[in-house]
């Protein structure tokens, strides 16, 4: 069953899909920006399961959905990480 | 515990950990509002995986209107989060663009200054203030950036020309460049100034110090100047050696016959002493191309010791009867005469060069013309500044009461070619000389003058303790000779008097104004001639070929080669195509009789 604060997450995170893709130029130049995106996209890409799974395929894509939360907050951590205590990509700003 | 639990739990303890990490290395390298914004993000992802951790472990379900809330603001974040990059991304290359401005402006090595054009309510230009300026600007300048940015030309500057403000108003409000040479006086150095407008109402000026390449031309053109001098000087030798064969053979026609009449006329007849001025101003006139020769060829001169006060009182009666009578002329001369180490015909020239210009000076009104000789001693003070040696010096000094000289022009009196009269009516030429002349003789001339007052020349010349050598006595009574000889000139005149002259010695002559002809009479009979006088430059046969053509007929001939003036011939040319004997005209009858006698007799000069 589809649940409306999931089609409200799924608009806002293509909304910010969009946005990186727009000014994708300028987002490369943010300190291990590969990292953030992808993590963004996992983000992304369990919200797309969520609605989904309303749909069909409850249980396994439901399983997927929470891992893609999983993989995007670790890759933030990652993230983090590399850009505080010194990552070699991306501007010094 | 089932796997999404695990998961959530996963994604709970990740997003806390990127948090702490964030936490702990606040002060990296973002901005801070990426770091609240990514803080936030973290925080809002720890607490919907929190929820979920409830929800899906079964706990409770009362946190998922919460969960629900965080899970929209989640995106939104983001978006904030990804907006602050950017901003901080512009923020970041506006600083890096002006701080390579920075470095552009301030690293260069011409100067820069920046300024705002101020206009009043007609919009006309009436100042400009200082926006920025470089290092080089203050360098070149001498003005610091801190004490004039924000201020105005006019405060800076205040007796800056008005012009500039109207130029750089120009460029500030039409945008338009403009490109050009400036001297700045205060400065004492030359610059090229580029002025653009960056926006309407500034302006820009760029400028390089060109002051070396600016001394550099300067020093070029001074070159070539001296160059075309000296191209002209050789122009003058060139037209003097041109006109001096012609001048001399006149002059030779002149001197032979004054003397001629001069031995017909008896002593007690006036004539006399007119024909005795003749030749005396002939003899003058030779010496005066000599002279115009060497000044124009830098030969030779013949300096002598010799007694000052002769040659100026001598030149004092030349100009009394030259000068109008409405000129007084004072002289102050002293009895007894200093000796100087001069070419006397020289010191003539300078003399009369000088009265010349006084009496003109003083013409129109009249006036007075003084002449004065002195002698000195020149310490350092005196010697210095006219370049002079110290010891002691004879000072001529020639005054008039003329209309003087203007003090622009006083600095130019000497350069050749400069003249305050009339096209044609004066070559410019007078005072250079006088200068060179005074300049040969170790001398220095100095020039005082005031506009309506009058005009005073001082010629230092420096004494000499050497006694001068007493002139030659001509030998009143002439060698002569019963030879003969064959006399060759194509000038008639000359011809005719040469005959005469050489008759009147007791030789016998025979005469033409054909060197062909010469040489087929000199070949009917080789031997019928003890002596050959022949002129150089004649039509047909040269004289040097007419030497080498008798040379081959009878090689021991002796000859004489006579002319007004070649640039082909002297003695030593003469020696060398086999001549005996070299006559310049022209001469007086005494070194014809002399040398004719020396040759006949053998002895070769």
């Amino acid at each position: 069953m589809i649940q409306e604060n999931e089609i409200v997450m799924l608009i806002l995170g293509g909304g910010v899909f969009i946005f990186t893709l727009v000014c994708q130029m300028r987002i490369k130049r943010i300190p291990e920006w590969q990292i953030l995106v992808l993590g963004l996209y996992f983000l992304l890409a369990g919200w797309v399961l969520t609605v989904i799974e309303g749909f069909f395929w409850r249980s396994p894509l439901n399983y997927l959905e929470h891992l893609s939360y999983a993989c995007s907050s670790t890759l933030m951590a990652v993230w983090c990480w590399r850009v505080v205590f010194g990552g070699k990509q991306g501007t010094k700003l | 515990m089932n796997l999404i639990v695990i998961f959530d739990l996963i994604t709970f303890c990740t997003s806390l950990a990127a948090l702490i990490i964030l936490l702990i290395g606040w002060k990296c390298a973002l901005s801070r509002d990426v770091k609240l914004l990514t803080a936030g993000l973290f925080v809002f992802t720890s607490l919907y995986s929190f929820c979920l951790v409830l929800e899906w472990s079964g706990i409770t379900q009362v946190f998922d209107p919460f969960e629900d809330l965080i899970g929209a603001l989640i995106p939104m974040w983001w978006a904030f989060i990804f907006y602050s990059f950017l901003q901080q991304l512009v923020s970041h290359d506006l600083r890096e663009s002006e701080e390579r401005y920075r470095t552009l402006i301030s690293e260069m090595l011409n100067g820069f200054a920046l300024h705002e054009i101020m206009v009043d309510n007609n919009h006309k230009p009436y100042d400009y203030r200082f926006l920025e300026v470089n290092l080089a600007f203050e360098e070149m300048t001498g003005l610091q950036g801190v004490d004039i940015v924000g201020k105005t030309i006019l405060e800076v500057l205040p007796k800056i020309e008005p012009h500039w403000i109207e130029t750089y108003g120009e460029v500030a409000l039409t945008e338009k460049s403009i490109r050009f040479e400036n001297y700045s006086q205060e400065l004492d150095k030359y610059f090229e100034v580029l002025a653009y407008s960056p926006q309407k109402g500034q302006f820009a000026t760029v400028f390089t110090d060109i002051t070396d390449r600016k001394l550099a031309e300067e020093e070029r053109e001074r070159l070539e100047e001296q160059l075309r001098q000296s191209h002209k000087m050789e122009a003058i030798g060139t037209l003097t050696g041109g006109i001096a064969h012609d001048f001399n053979n006149m002059l030779g026609i002149i001197l032979g016959n004054t003397e001629l009449a001069i031995d017909d006329v008896p002593e007690w007849n006036p004539a006399r002493l007119n024909l005795e001025e003749i030749k005396i101003a002939s003899l003058r006139a030779k010496d005066v191309v000599r002279q115009l020769l060497s000044f124009a060829r830098k030969t030779d001169q013949k300096r002598k010791p010799v007694k000052i006060n002769p040659i100026i009182t001598d030149v004092l009666k030349l100009l009394r009867s030259s000068i109008p009578t409405s000129i007084e002329i004072r002289s102050n001369i002293p009895k007894e005469s200093q000796i100087i180490f001069a070419d006397p015909t020289q010191i003539n020239q300078v003399m009369i060069n000088l009265c010349t210009n006084a009496a003109q000076a003083v013409e129109e009104d009249g006036g007075i013309l003084e002449i004065s000789l002195d002698s000195m001693t020149l310490d350092e003070s005196t010697a210095q500044p006219n370049e002079l040696s110290l010891g002691q010096y004879v000072k001529l000094t020639v005054n008039d009461t003329g209309h003087g000289i203007a003090p622009e022009i006083k600095d130019r009196i000497f350069d050749p070619y400069f003249t305050t009269r009339e096209f044609g009516k004066g070559s410019g030429m007078g005072l250079a000389m006088v200068q060179g002349i005074v300049m040969n003789h170790d001398g220095a001339i100095t020039v005082e003058s005031e506009v309506g007052k009058g005009t005073t020349f001082n010629i230092f010349f420096p004494i000499v303790s050497r006694e001068p050598v007493p002139e030659i006595t001509i030998d009143e009574d002439l060698p002569t000779g019963k030879e003969r000889m064959l006399f060759v000139d194509d000038e008639e005149s000359i011809l005719k008097m040469g005959r005469q002259r050489l008759e009147r010695l007791g030789y016998k002559v025979e005469s033409t104004t054909s060197p062909i002809e010469a040489l087929e009479l000199f070949r009917s009979k080789p031997d019928q001639f003890d002596l050959v006088i022949t002129d150089l430059t004649m039509p047909k046969m040269t004289g040097d070929k007419l030497v080498k053509e008798i040379l081959n007929i009878r090689p021991e001939m002796p000859i004489i080669i006579c002319t007004g003036f070649s640039e082909k011939m002297d003695g030593e040319k003469a020696r060398e195509i086999g001549a005996s004997g070299y006559l310049e005209k022209p001469h007086e009858k005494s070194d014809l009789a002399r040398m004719v006698r020396q040759v006949l007799d053998g002895k070769n000069e």
